[in-house]
């Protein structure tokens, strides 16, 4: 079995899906020919022809309103918005019609599409490219915002996606495509979707996030367990609807909360969580809960960039802030 | 960065406790300088530094409990550690993608044990209260977790934490058992889960005794008649395998109390020594404990126990049995008593034993014949 990479394995989901299921088809700018820009449409025109794979105009409008359409009329298009930051003109199709369709029709018509958007910073891009505006999505009744963290559950987060009967919106962290491998069973075995993913357990402290900055909370995860302070890490994975319970659960247990995430703090999905832990965790917190997050700036250029990420030290600190307060 | 951890310092001993630190954050230190001084169960120790370099922080307080593993200092010694997760270039470079912008490649194999969702529902254990209150305890020095609440869904309320801050202040503060007490304290715990234990009682007449008998020689002599008798009570037991190893060689721990705790200094081969050796041997063994220059290896390796403990008072007793021993013989104070002698009534000089023995590995028979042969050797004149 192959060890892959995050990229690879949303790659082997497409490709499981569109074996398995004549519905599902791929949509989006330079997802045939070119095999996407990051790679993660390779091989799939060949393989499924041009009427599965179809290369779009460069219009993000159409590309979610047509994914809007297919998807009221039975089938499960899964469109490529080719970075987060270019998804601002397909907004309207995605809040004003996938998101409503369910409840417009009165359950007459569901819209089971998937939209994938790179997401995030890290990688020396120019403006638009590292966008990290999840939240946007969070806050919209009717969608599923779901992000992988690793090979293993992008393939199985996607399958679940592709094959849930509501619009998702599945953010990839474009950072770790390729920096990590994984053996990642080309099986078919969907993940559960709305649920929390424990990636280390611990007492002392939980440290919260998703996408690209689970790789350095699981670093401050080991520096803290040098200094004998026994982190637990939780990866959300579905920020909306956001699995309460895994987390309060874990909270319960260690008194202390950091959530870490890259986009901006001010509304951010940070808060949200932040707000649960004081309306149904209070009578459990020891310390006041901790955010790690992006500035409330524009994503800088990409010389600037790695002043704005979260680094493991910031996330450190946060967390034995939590364990000194008084 | 590089975080000193308290090493093991053998004996099986997991905790200790801090006494003094001997550097301060800031200062510069060589290998092998002291950097804290602890107690362990049996003694005090220097733990020297394994590096060169500048203490940056030092973790705990004096009095502090510390474990084998936890972080004791941390160094800057000039080196950085390499995240080990830092991305490593590809061999060989692959089609990463038609972007402006760099998407790194990295060849680490993730292995990961995730789990989906609520492990545990409902398994809180911490305690349910709110923010004002948790400040109030921590304001009265209030433990939350002795704490018994009484508000609706088991959370503790202001008037619970000045209830028992009330009671708190009267019984005065918790103290926590340290060094040799705190040692007993675990040993004997674990003999208890461990050890099926019998107690057997009886009085060996002492009349015979000419002048100047050193009772504790004569206790170890007879000891020594018992395990020559029953060699089955000189072994230990291993209760994992389930075997018992017979020692030849009868290595005796007195038990001895002291204000610190209970110390159990070992005499080797009590069987070829003379009695007036072993009187100088327990001296200078009785001085050491006092001292608290007794060596660890002077304080392990028993195969017999002998607990004299009617210096005080007390008739019969039942000691414990530790482990891997399997018997310990107890000493009463000696009293005179009415005896029948002859079919005469006479009073005698009596001294009372408690044998126990761990029945998992001895039975019956052979443990009141050990204590047979004791009493017979007791009975002589010298």
């Amino acid at each position: 079995m192959a060890e892959i990479t995050l990229i690879e394995a949303v790659t082997q989901a497409l490709a499981w899906e569109m074996v398995n299921d004549e519905r599902v088809l791929v949509l989006g700018e330079d997802v045939g020919v070119n095999g996407g820009v990051f790679r993660a449409t390779i091989g799939l025109q060949q393989r499924f022809g041009a009427e599965r794979v179809i290369d779009t105009p460069l219009a993000e409008g159409l590309i979610a309103g047509m994914a809007v359409g297919l998807a009221a009329q039975g089938l499960r298009p899964v469109a490529e918005i080719q970075f987060m930051g270019f998804i601002y003109s397909a907004v309207d199709q995605i809040l004003s019609h996938a998101s409503r369709m369910r409840n417009r029709t009165r359950g007459r018509l569901s819209c089971p599409m998937v939209l994938r958007a790179p997401f995030g910073g890290g990688i020396h891009a120019p403006e638009h490219h590292s966008e990290s505006t999840e939240a946007l999505f969070a806050h919209i009744p009717g969608l599923r915002v779901v992000i992988p963290s690793s090979p293993g559950r992008a393939y199985g987060l996607l399958l679940a996606a592709m094959r849930d009967p509501d619009p998702v919106i599945f953010l990839e962290p474009k950072r770790i495509y390729r920096l990590v491998k994984e053996e990642v069973p080309d099986n078919g075995e969907a993940l559960p979707l709305d649920v929390c993913y424990t990636l280390r357990e611990g007492s002392d402290v939980t440290l919260v996030s998703w996408g690209a900055m689970i790789k350095e909370t699981l670093e401050a995860a080991d520096i803290l367990g040098d200094k004998g302070i026994s982190a637990e890490v939780i990866d959300v994975a579905t920020i909306k609807p956001l699995d309460a319970d895994s987390i309060l659960e874990s909270v319960a247990r260690t008194g202390r909360c950091v959530i870490v995430h890259e986009a901006a703090r001010s509304g951010g999905v940070g808060a949200e969580i932040a707000a649960l832990l004081a309306c149904e965790g209070l009578l459990h917190l020891m310390a006041p809960v901790q955010r790690v997050t992006g500035y409330d700036t524009v994503m800088p250029l990409f010389r600037l960039e790695n002043h704005y990420m979260p680094s493991v030290q910031r996330i450190v600190d946060a967390a034995q802030k939590t364990l000194e307060f008084e | 960065m590089n975080i000193f951890k308290l090493p093991d310092l053998g004996e099986g001993l997991m905790e200790v406790e801090l006494l003094a630190w001997q550097v301060m954050p800031g200062e510069t230190v060589k290998e092998d300088d002291p950097l804290l001084s602890v107690e362990t169960a049996k003694a005090i120790v220097d733990i020297p530094s394994p590096v060169s370099g500048k203490v940056v922080r030092c973790y705990g307080a004096v009095g502090d409990i510390l474990h084998v593993g936890d972080p004791v200092v941390e160094f800057d010694t000039g080196e950085s550690k390499l995240s080990s997760s830092q991305p490593i270039a590809g061999e060989k470079e692959e089609d990463s993608g038609s972007v402006v912008g760099r998407v790194e490649t990295g060849s680490q194999v993730l292995k990961e044990e995730s789990s989906a969702g609520v492990k545990s529902a409902g398994a809180a254990s911490g305690v349910k209260v709110s923010p004002a209150v948790r400040a109030l305890a921590r304001q009265l020095d209030v433990d939350l977790s002795v704490v018994t609440p009484s508000g609706s869904g088991g959370v503790i309320t202001s008037d619970d934490v000045q209830r028992v801050a009330k009671i708190l202040s009267e019984v005065g503060a918790l103290q926590p058992l340290r060094g040799v007490r705190r040692a007993m304290a675990q040993s004997m715990a674990k003999a208890a889960a461990e050890v099926v234990p019998v107690t057997v009682c009886d009085d060996a007449d002492i009349d015979a005794w000419g002048e100047n008998q050193d009772v504790t020689v004569r206790l170890i002599r007879a000891l020594v008649a018992g395990c020559r008798a029953q060699p089955s009570l000189n072994v230990w037991y291993d209760s994992h395998s389930m075997g018992r190893r017979l020692i030849e060689k009868i290595d005796v721990g007195i038990a001895l109390d002291t204000a610190e705790g209970l110390f159990v200094p070992v005499l080797r081969d009590v069987g070829n020594a003379e009695p007036s050796e072993l009187r100088a041997r327990i001296n200078v063994m009785k001085e050491d404990v006092r001292s608290r220059r007794i060596p660890p290896e002077e304080l392990r390796g028993n195969t017999i126990t002998l607990s004299n403990f009617g210096l005080f008072g007390g008739r019969y007793a039942d000691p414990i049995v530790l482990p891997p021993t399997v018997a310990i013989l107890g000493a009463g104070r000696l009293r005179d008593e009415v005896v029948a002698v002859d079919g005469q009534p006479a009073v005698h000089r009596i001294i009372p034993l408690s044998l126990t023995f761990d029945h998992r590995a001895v039975t019956g028979g052979e443990a009141t014949r050990f204590l047979a042969a004791v009493m017979e050797d007791l009975n002589k004149s010298s």
